[in-house]
């Protein structure tokens, strides 16, 4: 099954190759460079708690530079959908559609066989270049992380555990996909609508409810004119607090600026932190650090690992029940 | 090497038709004593059918003493018929016709016909032997 | 042919959904060593005794005996002696010929790849055609050529000319016959093979399976079967129609035609005229009458 299978899929698995190789090498150009800049202007210093005044400058004029690409990584997220809607989808789809399925189970290979291995073979291949891709793009990242932590999408969504599970549940989705409808073309738009959302859908809604996150609450006067270098925590919800420790609504919020405004056309810059303090109110941050970054990695993995392998054995089941 | 031909259309069963031209075959002198046939391997690729039929017909061929196995070295044509000389050949043959020609403005079909001559036919050995 | 079948089917019956029966009470018995043919108008059930006879799809009721032991389904000592070409002999229409036959040898434990390639040689295939350029006829070669290498003792086609021209009709069936031929006594190979063209048929087989609405209508040797069977004409005789051996009959003002089932190897009455049937008209006259009438024999 190893000939068969490299041999049927050999196409797919160098132009995955093909296109890490594209990205590769623009990436490795370019980290190169962004990682000797942030070793020779000084930044590195700065984040690892050397130098002194003049670093928030240093760092913020650095992300300046660099931040716009570093957040392009977020469309990493999307970049799984490529192994569910052409490596995942056709793999029973064009069997069922051409009638080899025939040909391969009339030889000397079960029929378990048969489709245990094209779901390992191809899967770990795919994984594979997952988590070749993963180590690329987190390597490129690491002087952005250093600065602003891991938490955030676009360094949550390269690393390996992350990036592999996800990739996994891709090509699984696919595989059901192609199992279900027995058409590549449909099975594969169906894969592909079926990814974006429930990515979407994990990015917004289930990745900050991992944990319960951290709450911090500050006096709205105290950080004026503090130097600070960027927080390494990733901010899930914020807004402010009264005195009796409600959390205003978006509306009250809003209420609340039309009062503090109301007939000011010039408004001074600490008006709004003036009027908290004088009322009791304060700010409130809802976030998870930096240091959850290998929690909510595995979790995502295991949810997504765990969702893949239900829908393999999904998969499995609906090929046997068509060709027996 | 003798080559067989197949008339799918004839209502004659293969395995007859194939024991027919051997017969006919050794009677003109196109198969002599001692010739070998072709195996059942070749005449059933070369005609496209069953094998089987194929080794029936060389299984009545053998019953009719007009060819037979010879240990692993294939079918040899036996016991020929004698060379007719063609005067008389072509006279019998000539009555035969008239004769045919007159069975069936009678009325006969052909397989009557038949019938009739192997009937007959049979009849004369049988009457022959005793 | 020796005497012990190779394929006994007892009872076989296969329902899709809830009400539709593709196949019911199958009683098959082949026997080893020939070439049988499988019958039957488009949607008689043919791929489905197939299917079921080499144990692609599990019946709904009945079983299977192959080679005197019970079906032993998707094992791969029962995978290895038997070989199979669906309908439109699906091939993996990127790989070259020499990738198909690398398949073959990888996917099989036994597997003449000298053979195959000579024979493949000796129709004018070359190794470095892709499946997909190659014509039907080709192609129906190549996939009857991978599962003849695999030495099967049972072979079964499904349909496996029905697409192609005459010229690529008869090679395919040439090397059939070779192969049958070709066959030791012990390891010999049986070969069942479907069709809805009769003709070919009576060539190349020796045994007949008739099936008509998921239901066997005649199975026998064809030679037995030619047998007995004979064409009555004779003065006019409607009232003779219902009566049990008649299988068809056509009427003209003063006198019929019968297709008769002879009991054993008695003669008809001297008052009928006996005439031979062929096969065509056999087979004819079986789905054709067959369907208003209970099944006979």
């Amino acid at each position: 099954m190893l000939w068969l299978t490299w041999r049927q899929h050999r196409v797919e698995m160098i132009s995955a190759l093909v296109l890490l190789a594209a990205l590769a090498i623009p990436l490795v150009i370019t980290g190169l460079a962004l990682h000797a800049e942030y070793q020779s202007s000084g930044v590195a210093e700065c984040v690892a708690g050397g130098g002194g005044g003049g670093c928030a400058a240093l760092v913020d004029a650095f992300l300046e530079r660099h931040t716009e690409w570093g957040n392009r990584f977020v469309w990493v997220s999307f970049l799984p959908a490529l192994a569910g809607v052409f490596i995942g989808a056709p793999l029973f789809a064009r069997e069922f559609e051409t009638g080899t399925w025939c040909l391969a189970v009339t030889q000397g290979v079960t029929r378990t066989r048969w489709l245990t291995a094209k779901i390992t073979l191809v899967g770990g291949g795919v994984v594979g270049v997952a988590g070749l891709c993963a180590v690329l793009f987190t390597w490129w990242r690491t002087p952005l992380d250093e600065i602003g932590g891991r938490m955030r999408t676009a360094a949550f969504v390269v690393a390996a555990p992350s990036l592999m599970a996800v990739t996994l549940f891709a090509f699984a989705l696919g595989v059901l996909a192609g199992a279900l409808l027995r058409r590549t073309i449909p099975a594969m738009v169906a894969t592909l609508v079926t990814y974006v959302t429930v990515r979407i859908t994990t990015e917004e809604s289930l990745r900050p409810h991992y944990r319960t996150p951290l709450s911090r609450t500050t006096d709205p006067t105290t950080n004026a004119g503090t130097e600070q270098l960027p927080a390494t925590d990733w901010t899930v919800n914020d807004g402010w607090v009264d005195s009796t420790g409600h959390h205003l609504t978006d509306a009250e919020k809003t209420d609340l600026l039309h009062t503090i405004y109301k007939g000011r056309s010039t408004p001074p810059d600490d008006l709004v932190d003036n009027y908290l303090a004088t009322h009791g109110m304060r700010h409130y941050t809802e976030y998870h650090p930096d240091s959850s970054f290998w929690t909510f990695q595995t979790i995502e993995a295991a949810l997504f690992l765990g969702t893949a392998v239900a829908l393999f054995v999904g998969a499995a089941w609906l090929v046997r029940r068509r060709i027996t | 090497m003798f080559v067989f031909r197949l008339d799918p259309s004839s209502g004659v069963p293969t395995y007859l038709q194939l024991v027919d031209q051997v017969r006919r075959a050794t009677l003109l002198g196109y198969l002599r004593e001692g010739d070998r046939l072709p195996t059942v391997r070749e005449v059933a690729a070369a005609l496209v059918v069953n094998p089987n039929t194929v080794a029936k017909a060389y299984r009545e061929l053998d019953h009719a003493g007009l060819a037979s196995a010879r240990g692993g070295q294939g079918t040899f044509v036996t016991g020929s018929i004698g060379e007719v000389p063609t005067a008389t050949y072509a006279q019998l043959s000539r009555r035969l016709r008239e004769w045919l020609r007159a069975a069936r403005d009678a009325g006969l079909a052909p397989e009557q016909v038949h019938a009739l001559v192997t009937a007959t036919l049979d009849d004369e050995l049988r009457t022959g032997a005793a | 042919m020796s005497g012990e079948p190779i394929l006994c089917c007892s009872g076989l019956g296969k329902r899709y959904g809830r009400r539709t029966w593709a196949l019911r009470d199958c009683d098959l018995e082949l026997p080893r060593g020939g070439i049988v043919g499988l019958v039957g108008a488009n949607g008689a059930g043919k791929s489905t005794l197939l299917h079921l006879a080499i144990g692609l799809l599990r019946p709904t009721e009945g079983s299977v005996r192959m080679f005197g032991e019970p079906l032993r389904v998707d094992q791969a000592d029962g995978l290895a002696r038997i070989g199979f070409v669906a309908q439109d002999h699906p091939l993996y229409r990127r790989f070259t010929v020499a990738d198909l036959l690398h398949f073959g040898r990888s996917t099989n434990r036994r597997f003449d790849l000298a053979g195959a390639r000579d024979r493949l040689d000796g129709i004018g295939i070359t190794l470095e055609r892709r499946a997909s350029t190659l014509s039907g006829g080709q192609q129906a070669q190549i996939a009857l050529t991978l599962a003849l290498a695999k030495r099967p003792r049972l072979l079964v086609l499904d349909e496996p000319v029905a697409s192609l021209d005459p010229l690529a009709r008869r090679d395919f069936l040439r090397t059939l016959v070779d192969a049958v031929a070709g066959s030791v006594a012990g390891d010999d190979l049986t070969v069942v093979l479907s069709s809805h063209v009769v003709a070919e048929l009576e060539r190349v087989c020796d045994h007949l399976v008739l099936l008509d609405e998921g239901r066997v209508r005649l199975a026998g040797a064809i030679d037995d079967l030619l047998a007995e069977h004979r064409v009555l004409v004779g003065p006019r005789a409607d009232d003779l129609d219902t009566m049990d051996g008649v299988i068809a009959a056509s009427h003209g003002q003063r006198h019929s035609n019968m297709l008769v089932r002879l009991p054993g190897p008695t003669s008809p009455h001297p008052r009928w005229e006996s005439h031979p049937v062929g096969l065509e008209e056999l087979v004819l006259a079986y789905l054709g009458e067959g369907r208003n009438r209970p099944c006979s024999g």
